[in-house]
């Protein structure tokens, strides 16, 4: 077994304002598959090259936003491991069991507002990537052609201590930190619990559980092109990009969904193994970390969030 | 093709904004750095407002940023008012809740 214990990111449930308008927007904008609906206000969509039944659930409510972000653990083990683990930190823990194709999803709620969740069970999907004599799609893609959903930037107060129990009870490793001015703390942590450089970030935000952004997978820097030109004819806000981050090396672009929550098309980047040194950033340089070509952050960064 | 003025109060300006758009998309046009360009798709508040006059029509926004009280006493998002005649308003921003 190449991988244990957690493996990577796997669903996220985000509030939006219009639930037809914003199905429309990531199946034929962002590519995403059509899974079916859950109920009357939510609907399930996947990555064209993702196994498992579904990925990404949008909600309709007041307020977008982000639900809750899981992991998928590698079998029941680590699951009950994540729950032992997570005593020492006192998190509330409750069970979702409402995700078709999903069995028990463990929610914890943790100190940045944030609410992380840990499964090890989901059935395949419908449609999934051929496996016997496979072609690299069964049928192609289609919009901006979104592998998969990657990481999500998660914002809120504490960082510290939830970096802390990324690492000691989910078993993830930080790959690279943005200092603040003193050096005595961090602006953001990128963790990673696989070769990625990251499955999810968290910033230092006073508000707790805001969304900065979420990002999905594209192939390589040809399809972030095709994907601004999406953008452009499709009159989409583009936040930031194309570009590319210092951090992680991905190559990016920021824009909104029509509830303006903040979605990434990212591609590339360093493959990350548990070996190497920690990447850091001080305070001054932050703008090229995020922003690699122009090194200069934007207010808009920094306060647009959901 | 029709505009309207919208008069911004309290930074001694007037944008134009044409008939169908948003009045964020004529504060973009006059200054695309000004600090009210967000989302533009009414989730994070950045641009909020407050009517003094003028008639408009408005979309679905985040009820966390702008609540069904608050619109009852002329707040809203510029990026979700969309101008049905001149208009004259306050800037507010996301972190000044009046």
């Amino acid at each position: 077994m190449a991988l244990k214990g957690i493996l990577r990111s796997g669903l996220i449930q985000l509030r939006v304002l219009d639930l037809e308008e914003s199905v429309d927007f990531y199946h034929d904008r962002i590519g995403l598959t059509k899974v079916g609906k859950l109920g009357n206000d939510r609907f399930m969509l996947k990555g064209y090259d993702e196994f498992d039944h579904h990925s990404v659930v949008l909600r309709e409510a007041d307020s977008p936003g982000i639900d809750f972000m899981c992991f998928k653990a590698l079998d029941e083990e680590t699951v009950k491991d994540v729950i032992a683990k997570n005593e020492k930190f006192g998190y509330e823990r409750y069970e979702v069991t409402d995700q078709p194709g999903f069995g028990t999803i463990q929610m914890f709620k943790i100190a940045n507002g944030h609410t992380i969740g840990v499964y090890s069970e989901v059935e395949l999907a419908e449609q999934k990537p051929m496996t016997c004599n496979p072609k690299i799609w069964d049928k192609e893609p289609h919009g901006m052609e979104a592998n998969l959903f990657d990481h999500a930037l998660l914002a809120g107060p504490n960082q510290g201590e939830c970096v802390n129990w990324f690492v000691e009870v989910m078993g993830m490793a930080i790959t690279e930190v943005l200092y603040t001015e003193d050096k005595n703390g961090y602006i953001c942590t990128w963790l990673s619990s696989n070769t990625r450089g990251h499955d999810v970030a968290l910033l230092n935000f006073p508000d707790a559980g805001k969304l900065h952004h979420f990002s999905f997978q594209l192939s390589g820097w040809n399809d972030i092109g095709r994907a601004a030109d999406i953008m452009a004819r499709y009159n989409i806000k583009i936040d930031a990009g194309p570009m590319r981050h210092g951090v992680t090396r991905g190559q990016t672009i920021y824009f909104f969904d029509p509830s303006g929550n903040r979605v990434e098309t990212y591609a590339g980047g360093y493959e990350y193994f548990p070996d190497a040194p920690l990447r850091e950033w001080s305070a001054d340089r932050a703008g090229e970390g995020i922003f690699y070509y122009t090194k200069e952050l934007n207010e808009r960064f920094l306060t647009v969030l959901t | 093709m029709k505009k309207y003025i919208v008069k911004i109060l309290n930074e001694n300006i007037s944008v134009n904004v044409n008939e169908g758009d948003h009045i964020l998309k004529g504060i973009a046009r006059y200054n695309s750095s000004h600090k009210a360009n967000g989302c533009r798709n009414g989730g994070c508040g950045v641009c909020k407002i407050r009517i003094v006059s003028g008639e408009f029509e408005v979309k679905k926004w985040s009820k966390e940023q702008v609540s069904d009280e608050e619109f009852e006493k002329g707040y809203a998002l510029a990026c979700r008012v969309f101008p049905k005649s001149d208009m004259v308003i306050e800037y507010i921003g996301k972190n000044n809740k009046k």
